[in-house]
């Protein structure tokens, strides 16, 4: 229950201003002193004979300022009479591990700094800082250590899961991957290249077990009882289209047709579920049956009137009905709310939040998958063929490979190089694993033996399996390598394959 | 590396398990070993969610307190899943054998992990003979119970969501339904409504509140805020809480109390045990 934000807002910022006035006004009520927790005495610092008895840990509180707006958050460690009160900047969280610790995080533009405080000595175990976004897991701690999403700071897309040793800080590993190099140790520079994300935890879901097959037709009439009204009927039908055209992947292709087992209803007696305060529902039993109900424009609810902006006559205080009914067929499809796996995505990235904006609010009026949607479908259903790109909420590696036609040519013979470029041969990746990626760029770096001076030629590509060509005519032995720089539009990262000789016979 | 831990549900066969996370391993009692000691973990989908299978000399453990599972419907679709990757061989042959003595026992599937359920009212075991490569033979078993509704799949999106209440000294309260996905369906919301419009909880300030599930299900884990909706002074209050290894039917929201007299608004996201899902909830609460 997210919605009506504007209202909460408003009410949040009534409350703190009126919480300022009457701070300001009462005798006595300067503000506790507040510190960093970083500033806190090292525990090895500490003496055993500062451990505090009756030690209360206050819950983890969030500073509003007057437009009620996050500024901050505040621990209270209430012991013998004194307070330690811990901030943090507005990106604070903090993760109760046992009865006498608190790990106190922060991000940071470019990373994040974790504490881990000893509430009974009021002091710092450890602090760290990682070079990545980190977010604690829905289950956060596990046999001995803290458990983290990490994130690159600049685009956000999600790496894979972290283990922080609660006694150390160190990092420990990852889980839902496999690391290709030794993690350990590892002290927050997590490469790249050093594991494999895990195929669960999109920014938006799937639920277990995936979907329908690959492009499968999933035809769709209008539910008897329930047949939409002239003016609805073209948005739905759009929003089928939407889903097609969007989707960039093999999912699902909806269309409309009368004698279709799936159906679609406007209705005031939804199922069950779909009762009370719903606005729309959607329902599928793999691999037979699906269904969506949307409720008619004008249906009172106790926080107001349902209007259909297709038929309001104003352009604001609507909901988009192409906009639901594209959510109803992702979750069709198999996507589910980012909410539910505790992220909150741009308008721009997702048609999945659980709280439909209304017009004119961001996002309201979006006609296509969002880019973490696009991600998961392509996991889910593959990408539509080997030159769609690679949604830029993935990060998928890459495997390139260089092989020469000769290894050994006179002076100007003729070597065809052909490099191999594919997505990694993953399970994390599910259907993208392996596949050939066609119409990429790859260089062609080449030099003289001994030398560091690479240069640089562009290979061609030629066929959907991937494959980039160059045929040379050495004048002399050179050293040759591909590179596939990871480009910018899509979510694939760097690769290099090895170096081969090719030696040119005097 | 010393910690790397593959997510078996990342390995499972590529089964259609409808609406809900990833299997709780763990979260169910464990499977049976047959005549392996290393039998693999097998699991049921369908509408009472995923529930990994018992001893077949003791079907009802399969299920949370032992209480059969429903199946909603006859010919319910069901589903069996496997912890095994999926270029391992699998050979299942599952058969239901009603407990009243009356029907006699039906062949549900042989060879297929996809199938319908019994069409025999009432209690039924629906026993699973599972064979695979590298674990041998195994047999694992579910208590079920199917009601006398008719075998029709558009009869599944008429499942309820739990009611989840909200418990106090005096009284309890069901919560107002938010966003969610409930085994089959998924809903949306637009606005939330107004705090009047709810029901309201009495209790005492500082009365820790407790809250129950009342379908027999369970859950793993919630979070949620609770905030004053008139006391200026009072920060929100975020918490959340986790047991996935042991989903529970009502729990103490302790640390959590309404502080002072007043009222407040509590929202709570629960997540659902057996990948059943999740739901947000929305409550008033007057404390005195």
């Amino acid at each position: 229950m997210e919605g009506n934000t504007d209202v909460r807002i408003h009410r949040i910022a009534r409350m703190a201003a009126a919480a300022s006035l009457l701070l300001a006004l009462l005798p006595g009520a300067a503000a506790a002193t507040e510190e960093s927790p970083v500033s806190l005495p090292r525990c090895g610092e500490v003496s055993q004979a500062t451990v505090h008895n009756g030690v209360v840990v206050a819950p983890w509180r969030v500073v509003l300022d007057q437009e009620g707006a996050v500024t901050g958050h505040r621990l209270t460690l209430r012991h013998d009479g004194a307070d330690t009160t811990l901030r943090t900047g507005r990106r604070g969280f903090s993760i109760s591990v046992g009865a006498d610790r608190v790990a106190i995080g922060e991000h940071r533009g470019d990373g994040t700094r974790l504490t881990m405080v000893d509430t009974r000595r009021a002091c710092r175990v450890w602090t760290r800082t990682m070079e990545r976004l980190v977010y604690p897991e829905r289950e956060r701690v596990d046999d001995g250590a803290l458990r983290f999403t990490t994130h690159d700071p600049d685009t956000r897309r999600y790496e894979g899961t972290l283990l922080v040793n609660l006694e150390t800080g160190a990092s420990d590993g990852l889980i839902d991957g496999e690391c290709i190099e030794a993690c350990t140790p590892n002290d927050g520079d997590i490469s790249l290249t050093a594991f494999e994300p895990a195929g669960v935890a999109r920014p938006t879901p799937s639920f277990s077990g995936g979907g329908w097959p690959k492009d499968k037709a999933l035809p769709f009439r209008w539910r008897s009882g329930g047949v939409p009204p002239t003016w609805a009927r073209p948005p739905m039908k759009a929003a089928a289209a939407d889903a097609r055209r969007t989707s960039a992947s093999r999912s699902p292709r909806f269309t409309y047709a009368a004698d279709a087992t799936n159906a679609v209803a406007y209705t005031g007696n939804p199922p069950s579920y779909c009762g009370g305060s719903a606005i729309a529902c959607a329902g599928r039993s793999l691999p037979t049956y699906w269904g969506i109900w949307l409720r008619p424009h004008g249906t009172d609810y106790a926080w107001g009137t349902l209007r259909w902006c297709q038929k309001a006559s104003s352009s604001g205080g609507c909901f988009d009905m192409r906009r639901v009914m594209l959510h109803e067929l992702g979750h069709i499809t198999g996507l589910t709310h980012p909410s539910t796996a505790g992220f909150t995505l741009a308008a721009s990235d997702s048609v999945m939040q659980g709280i439909t904006p209304m017009r004119p609010q961001s996002g309201s009026s979006r006609h296509a998958f969002g880019r973490c949607d696009v991600a998961t479908l392509q996991e889910l259903y593959d990408s539509t063929d080997n030159k769609t790109a690679i949604s830029t909420c993935n990060d998928v590696a890459t495997k390139l490979m260089l092989t020469i036609s000769k290894a050994a040519v006179g002076r100007g013979g003729p070597v065809k190089l052909t490099a191999q470029l594919r997505v990694a041969n993953w399970n994390a990746y599910r259907q993208l694993a392996g596949n050939p990626l066609k119409g990429r760029s790859v260089k062609l770096k080449y030099r003289r033996v001994g030398s560091d001076d690479w240069r640089i030629a562009w290979m061609k590509s030629l066929y959907s399996s991937g494959r980039y060509e160059l045929t040379i005519s050495p004048q002399a032995t050179w050293e040759f390598k591909a590179v596939f720089p990871a480009p910018s539009t899509e979510g694939l990262r760097y690769s290099r394959s090895g170096i081969v000789k090719v030696r040119v016979k005097s | 590396m010393s910690s790397v831990r593959i997510i078996l549900s990342s390995l499972v066969l590529s089964l259609a398990v409808p609406f809900g996370g990833t299997a709780a391993m763990g979260a169910e009692p464990s499977a049976s070993s047959g005549t392996e000691a290393t039998a693999p973990h097998v699991w049921l989908n369908g509408p009472f969610g995923t529930v990994l299978g018992a001893d077949p000399a003791a079907p009802a453990g399969a299920a949370p307190a032992g209480a059969p599972l429903d199946t909603w419907i006859r010919g319910a679709p069901l589903l069996l899943g496997t912890e095994l990757a999926s270029g391992d061989a699998l050979d299942v042959s599952v058969v239901s054998t009603p407990l009243d003595g009356h029907g006699r026992p039906e062949q549900l599937s042989v060879g297929d992990t996809e199938f319908s359920g019994p069409d025999t009212t009432g209690l039924n075991v629906i026993t699973a003979t599972v064979r695979t490569d590298p674990y041998g033979t195994s047999e694992h078993a579910w208590l079920v119970v199917v009601p006398d509704r008719e075998s029709d799949p558009g009869l599944l999106f008429d499942i309820p969501g739990p009611r989840v209440r909200l418990l106090s000294d005096a009284g309890s309260v069901d919560g107002e339904q938010g966003h969610g996905c409930y085994v089959y369906m998924c809903r949306e919301v637009g606005y939330r409504p107004p705090e009047t419009a709810l029901d309201a909880l009495p209790m005492g300030a500082g009365e820790t509140p407790s809250i129950e599930i009342d379908d027999g299900s369970a859950m793993v884990g919630w979070k949620g805020t609770l905030e004053p909706l008139h006391d200026t002074l009072i920060e929100p209050i975020l918490a959340e809480e986790t047991f996935a290894d042991a989903p529970r039917v009502t729990t103490k929201l302790t640390g959590r109390e309404p502080t002072v007299a007043g009222e407040w608004l509590l929202e709570r996201l629960v997540e659902y045990d057996r990948d059943g899902g999740w739901q947000w909830f929305l409550y008033r609460l007057i404390a005195e």
